[in-house]
């Protein structure tokens, strides 16, 4: 196809290809064969803006785009702010996210693909030409939880939710109408440990009307070719709240939970975006995508280390971190280096100790070291210092947290606070286990061996939870806890990117979670909403500014 | 920690420097840490928004203006606050060791605050000049392996760069990372690159 260079960003119509694949009346799907004048270092969103902004005409019907400048007609759908920016060989892609007053639309978007220089050379669009009905679904709106209540009714989920459900308020385009509605994207494990097909467990997508409560629709978006595997979740001793559960004991098929591995590439090994088990030795190949072991056949460690990397960093993915991992994290699951397990910040890589109980049997151990990766993505060098200071006992201390508090509802009645409770079974002497995160340790029990002292930090983060609602009866209020909890204090981390490590301290952590929680606020002027809880569970440590 | 309400909201990049909270390194009397304030939302890729802040706050950060054509931008991060962008100071086209900069940012791209270790005392340094008659990549990666006393089995290829390393006198010096399967350890060693020298040794892996 030849490109048109065009003088400016508007495109005259006779002079475009247009591809009409969009369902939606009166609208243009797709459109390109031109080019228009490169704009320099300008923000490909701004570009993108501008350029749908000229060319209202085309893309969607005129209102579409005029951001109700009339005010003697409905307030019409407008596209805010670029939602999305995406950097491939070719150049930029920019996504529109179209919303109305605020809220978006479903299905309503536009991407603006531009060269390297920003100059647009093709469109595709999917704006909404309808303006949603007079006040349609804003009376007596149902909340969150009542929302999820309606949905229970066709899609039994209480007692089977796998990670939090994730709720957003959109206009829905349903029977010629936008109304206004929940989008609820939640996640079902299965009744028994092997799933069947009737059980819907899975990934599933529901759009509930904010008024009536009707399901609007109901999406299974689980993919069922999807490769499966078999995991502890987080580990034997807590699925079967055995106290005295031995190293040796058989586990029984209960304590497994079948999941599905997600990201993964084509090539049949545990290799994906998120993780890549290839450093270790003798990996296992699935062409089938069957990843169904236990423990001690080959190919169980990969699995709880593939399967684990990739939930963990895909649920922060949905808390907020876009692009934490830009590259997958190399594994070794059965590394020949004693009961010891390690992350390697050169080698983005996490290996895996050995023991009677191997270390990747037991989730909260690889939580607790995915969280050094973690930091290292986040600021690169995070532990690059003098072994056992301060910032690297709070690198030892946010892994411990992260791997309890991820679990904090399958802890929630058994073993809350403990971090490698089957790890530490398979001791030299057997334990409890290995740390845990609801210490009384305070700063004067300072002992400058950066684990131990990671029970300091790790035990300031716990109460921080706790105070947040985790100590709550109401599983939405803990679930909605651990989200600000996580959101507050892997935003601190962004505020502790000194280039000198060695004088980072505890202070300076306190400070970046007051910034955090200040600056994840609606309100950036004011103190943070929980200032106050951030301080008096830091004082009760010894820790002040 | 600023006290409530006494965040002061300017208009541009150009912040006023008598009403933010900083703290000083009494050494230099720059700022290694600005806070309390909000510039105006700024235009432009993250990245682009923080240079036009260190641009037209400079005298914050470093005596001499030409220290920022030095910043190479190291990674730009989201967060649920907003943007978070890193820079590292490159002198003659190597590295300073520690010497970053880090501009904050909320979602509309307002600036709230600024964390700098830049080394402007790098500025008269002829890293040219400091690298004649000095050790070679592989001799450093040697003298590295040697310091750590291991015999070891790498875990993967051992590498070395050039980095300026500023404590007490600047010296020029490879910077070697080294990953070893037994015992499993990950260490970086700073070698002079004139004398060959170790410097510095850290066992950077977290257990």
């Amino acid at each position: 196809m030849e490109l048109q260079v065009l003088p400016d960003l508007s495109v005259p119509l006779e002079r475009v290809n247009v591809y009409q694949h969009t369902q939606m009346k009166d609208v243009i799907g797709a459109m390109g064969g031109f080019l228009t004048p490169p704009a320099g270092r300008m923000d490909p969103r701004q570009v993108a803006l501008e350029f749908t902004q000229a060319n209202s005409l085309l893309i969607a019907k005129p209102y579409v785009l005029d951001m109700g400048k009339d005010k003697t007609t409905p307030q019409p759908p407008a596209i805010v702010q670029s939602s999305t920016v995406m950097r491939s060989p070719v150049g930029y892609h920019v996504q529109l996210q179209q919303t109305y007053e605020g809220i978006p639309i479903y299905g309503g978007r536009a991407i603006v693909h531009m060269t390297e220089e920003r100059s647009v050379y093709f469109v595709t669009s999917d704006l909404h030409p309808d303006v949603p009905e007079a006040e349609m679904g804003k009376a007596e709106a149902l909340s969150r939880q009542e929302a999820l209540e309606a949905l229970a009714a066709e899609l039994p989920w209480k007692d089977r939710l796998q990670g939090e459900p994730h709720c957003e308020k959109v206009y829905f385009s349903h029977q010629g109408l936008l109304r206004l509605a929940w989008c609820i994207d939640l996640s079902l494990s299965p009744k028994t440990p092997i799933a069947t097909g009737e059980d819907r467990s899975g990934d599933w997508r529901a759009i509930v009307d904010m008024q009536s409560g009707e399901v609007l629709q109901l999406l299974d978006i689980a993919l069922y070719d999807d490769p499966v595997g078999r995991v502890f979740y987080p580990n034997p001793v807590v699925a079967m709240k055995k106290e005295d559960l031995a190293w040796n004991a058989a586990i029984p098929d209960s304590a497994y939970r079948q999941v599905k591995l997600s990201r993964l590439d084509d090539s049949g090994y545990l290799s994906g975006r998120y993780a890549d088990t290839a450093d270790t030795p003798n990996r296992v190949l699935e062409t089938d995508g069957q990843f169904l072991y236990q423990r001690g056949q080959p190919g169980f460690l990969e699995v709880m280390a593939y399967y684990f990397v990739d939930h963990v960093i895909n649920w922060l993915r949905r808390q907020g971190w876009p692009d934490l991992f830009r590259r997958p994290l190399r594994i070794n699951a059965c590394a020949p280096m004693g009961d010891q397990s390690k992350f390697f910040p050169y080698l983005w890589a996490l290996y895996f100790g050995e023991g009677k109980v191997m270390d990747a049997e037991d989730a909260s151990i690889i939580l607790h070291e995915l969280g050094h990766a973690i930091q290292e993505a986040q600021v690169k060098g995070w532990g690059v210092c003098e072994k056992n200071k301060p910032v690297r006992a709070m690198g030892e201390g946010f892994g411990d947290w992260l791997a309890t508090v991820f679990f904090a509802e399958q802890r929630r009645t058994f073993h809350q606070g403990y971090v490698g409770d089957w790890d530490a079974r398979g001791y030299k002497a057997p334990s409890t286990c290995l740390r845990r995160v609801d210490t009384s340790k305070t700063m004067n029990d300072w002992r400058g061996e950066e684990h131990e002292d990671g029970e300091i930090w790790s035990a300031v983060l716990w109460d921080l939870y706790q105070g947040l609602g985790g100590d709550s009866t109401q599983a939405t209020t803990r679930r909605q806890a651990r989200a600000t909890a996580v959101k507050l204090v892997l935003t601190s981390h962004q505020y502790l990117s000194d280039g000198l490590r060695e004088t980072l301290t505890f202070q300076h952590g306190l400070q970046a979670l007051l910034d955090a929680d200040r600056f994840t606020s609606a309100d950036v002027t004011k103190p943070g909403p929980h200032e106050q809880l951030i301080r008096d569970v830091f004082a009760a440590r010894g820790i002040t500014v | 920690m600023s006290p409530p309400g006494d965040t002061v909201v300017f208009k541009g990049p150009k912040i006023d420097s008598r009403r933010i909270k900083r703290e000083i390194v009494p050494e230099t009397g720059l700022a290694s840490a600005v806070d309390g304030f909000l510039s105006g939302p700024l235009e432009g890729a993250p990245e682009e928004a923080a240079s036009k802040f260190l641009h037209a706050n400079y005298n914050l950060f470093t005596p001499q203006r030409s220290t920022l054509r030095e910043l190479q931008v190291e990674q730009v991060s989201r967060s649920p606050a907003g943007y978070h962008v890193t820079f590292q100071q490159v002198h003659q086209g190597v590295p300073v060791e520690g010497a970053k900069v880090s501009v904050h940012m909320t979602i509309d791209q307002r600036v709230h605050a600024a964390y700098s270790r830049l080394k402007p005392e790098v500025a008269g340094l002829d890293v040219q000049e400091m690298a004649k008659n000095g050790i070679d990549q592989a001799e450093a990666i040697q003298i590295a392996l040697a310091s750590i006393r291991a015999a070891v089995k790498l875990a993967g290829p051992a590498r070395a760069e050039q980095v300026i390393l500023t404590q007490e006198t600047p010296r020029l010096t490879w910077k070697v990372l080294l990953s070893t399967m037994r015992p499993a350890q990950e260490w970086v060693v700073w070698v002079d690159a004139r004398s060959g020298e170790v410097l510095q040794r850290r066992e950077i892996s977290m257990g």
